[in-house]
């Protein structure tokens, strides 16, 4: 099914200027699309929009055939809990609670926790985080937190994992240990990645480009 | 969602027993203010209740107006008198009239327990050179016993020995310390200018109330005897099978008669206004520490929500919904004041037991108990956790919505800037 947009439009501040003009574009399933542009073109908007987060009265978005604007808090809410994953540039663990608890958190909204701690407990594994399981955010390093934070968006094994700049705030080494982790979800898990990104190297790497200039975009 | 709420508190150990205290103390203060204001208030009225007659009948006090006397003088047809010095105070017989008729009803009446008919006179008591002024009574012994329970607190001799008659009293101590007499011992009691007459002492009582305990008791015969105004009495005193009915029997029954009808709490009218200050004063002080407790609830969810913002974007980006917000910022303050009232209620209730320890003189109102008496009824904690309660969901409540309608994309992008 995928993400399809129609004309998107996206106007902001005063006096209102347009970040995305008719944008139109469509995401398939599986798929792995990077979002690159110079800061302030509006790549982080566009992931917004797409992932349901934000939304626009003109022209419109459709999640596996569902326009946005018409779906219902608990459609929308069900959506993120069960069906998307995020990361953001911040790491946004919760303070008070330890690594598995926040990787957990989407679980307590839904239920079946213990199911999910068997998923989480592989993830910690895999992401190398396995004697760190029950820290708590401040011991862990800024590329620590952002697995913890990877682990979080993949533990309800999401169709759609939106990720805007993941790699922003780390070095080049764990920059790449970040981006191996999601890509592999792509290539495992099948799980639709749009990954929003500065770097080019990076950007390369997707099966699909999406460069924005002046709220438009163009496929290199 | 409730169990997130708790670890935001765990993790804020210090500012949660700070906001805990708020309502630790205002409910432990409500309680134990209180219980003791009722505490008292209840013994108070229970002594009204029974040291005192329910139900008084009385003479009708008649006070002269300017113009009372007009007819008599000069007959009802006089338009207008003018008096160089008007006529003033109170008509002569200050008696029940035709008492046969109200001993009739009153055996009658099932709501009625037990009455006896008295003659108040102020007499002069007088033991060798010492002497002192007091009201003595006279009754119908076996009557008054039943009527109220002065006969618990006779200390010495026997209350119903009045019931042989012969010029015998029963004693309040404080009068019987004045007069300086004992039990079997004899008085002189004299009324204005007439010889006086000796009374032997048969019982001596003590109720531990200044009023009470300074008057004296005398058969009805012996007292009209004294007084010269053989079988006349100037009220009957009433008792009741349920006191609460006392206002409602006493307006009945003055609808049937000339007499003053007056039930002890209307007697005591003045009392029930300063409990009803009492209350106000002790609404009002306890309802601003419970606002106080309130505020600092209010400020510090403002505080944790402005401070949890990124947590509030990362929960609503993972299907947290507006309503899953507001309940983990309103169940943080609610816990708080169920957590801080309930533990005030406990202390409350365990510091009365110590309060009730505490040795104090006899009241300011000479009501003799020599120890706090603190109430612990249900009410008082109910009345309690509602003010503290409504005082934590009210302060929750605020923050919490303000917390619920934050949109992920809004602080997603306010705390990119
Ligand atoms: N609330 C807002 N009001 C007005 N303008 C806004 C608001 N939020 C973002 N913008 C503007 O929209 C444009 C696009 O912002 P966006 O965050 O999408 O850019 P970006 O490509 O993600 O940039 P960066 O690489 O720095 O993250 C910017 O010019 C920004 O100034
Ligand atoms: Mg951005």
């Amino acid at each position: 099914m995928g993400i399809r947009t129609l004309n998107l439009t996206k106007t902001l501040g005063d006096p209102p200027t347009p970040i995305l003009k008719n944008i139109s574009l469509e995401i398939q399933d599986g798929d792995y699309v990077s979002v690159t542009g110079r800061s302030g073109s509006g790549k982080s908007t566009l992931l917004y929009l797409l992932s349901s987060l934000d939304h626009t009265l003109e022209g419109k978005v459709e999640i596996d055939g569902q326009d946005v604007n018409q779906m219902s808090a608990e459609a929308l809410s069900l959506f993120r809990n069960k069906k998307a994953g995020f990361v953001f540039q911040f790491h946004y663990l919760v303070a008070e609670l330890t690594a598995m608890e926040n990787v957990l958190l989407p679980a307590r909204k839904s239920g079946g926790i213990s199911k999910r701690r068997e998923i989480a407990t592989t993830l910690f594994e895999q992401f190398g985080l396995k004697d760190k399981i029950h820290r708590l955010p401040r011991h862990l390093s800024g590329g620590e937190q952002q697995r913890v934070a990877i682990a979080r968006a993949l533990v309800m094994e999401p169709r759609y994992l939106f990720a805007d700049e993941p790699t922003g705030s780390l070095d080049s080494e764990n920059s790449e240990i970040v981006l191996n982790l999601l890509e592999k979800a792509n290539e495992k898990q099948k799980t639709t990645l749009i990954l929003v990104t500065h770097d080019p190297g990076f950007s390369r790497r997707a099966r699909r480009q999406i460069h924005l200039v002046d709220g438009q975009f163009i496929t290199p | 969602m409730i169990e997130l709420a708790f670890r935001y508190l765990l993790a804020r150990r210090r500012q949660t027993v700070l906001m805990l205290l708020g309502f630790f103390f205002g409910s432990a203060a409500f309680v134990l203010l209180s219980g003791i204001m009722l505490g008292f208030r209840y013994y108070l009225v229970y002594q009204l209740i029974n040291n005192d007659a329910h139900v008084h009948i009385q003479a009708r006090e008649e006070f002269l107006t300017e113009h009372s006397l007009d007819a008599s003088f000069y007959g009802m047809l006089t338009g207008r008198v003018f008096w160089n010095v008007p006529p003033s105070g109170k008509k002569d017989s200050d008696l029940v009239e035709n008492p046969q008729a109200w001993y009739e009803r009153l055996e009658k009446d099932p709501r009625v327990v037990a009455y006896t008919p008295r003659l108040s006179t102020a007499v002069l008591f007088s033991k060798g050179k010492a002497t002192a002024t007091a009201t003595l009574i006279g009754c119908d012994p076996k009557s008054q016993t039943q009527v109220t329970t002065l006969g618990d607190y006779v200390t010495e001799g026997k209350f119903d020995a009045l019931a042989l008659g012969g010029n015998q009293i029963a004693i309040g101590e404080r009068l019987r310390k004045k007069l300086g007499v004992t039990l079997s011992q004899n008085v002189l009691v004299s009324v204005a200018e007439q010889k006086p007459v000796p009374f032997k002492v048969v019982a001596i009582f003590s109720t531990g109330n200044q009023i009470f305990d300074e008057q004296a008791y005398g058969s009805l015969e012996d007292v009209q005897a004294v007084n010269q105004t053989p079988n006349e009495i100037d009220e009957i005193a009433v008792r009741l099978v349920d006191y609460k009915s006392s206002s409602a029997v006493a307006k009945s029954w003055s609808l049937l008669s000339e007499e003053k009808i007056e039930s002890w709490d209307q007697k005591n009218a003045n009392i029930y206004s300063v409990f009803r200050i009492q209350d106000a004063v002790r609404f009002l002080s306890i309802g601003s520490i419970m606002i106080v407790a309130g505020f600092g609830i209010y400020n510090v969810l403002n505080i944790t929500v402005i401070q949890k913002r990124k947590d509030i974007a990362i929960l609503r980006s993972m299907g947290y919904t507006t309503r899953d917000i507001v309940l983990i910022f309103f169940a943080q303050g609610l816990a708080l004041g169920i957590a801080g009232t309930t533990l005030g209620l406990l202390f409350g209730y365990a510091f009365s037991f110590f309060l009730e320890t505490i040795r104090i003189g006899a009241g300011p109102l000479g009501i003799g108990v020599d120890h706090l008496i603190v109430s612990r009824e249900f009410p008082i904690y109910l009345q309690s956790a509602f003010l503290a309660l409504s005082s934590a969901s009210l302060a929750s409540i605020l923050p919490a919505a303000t917390a619920g309608k934050l949109t992920p994309i809004e602080i997603i992008r306010s705390s990119s800037e």
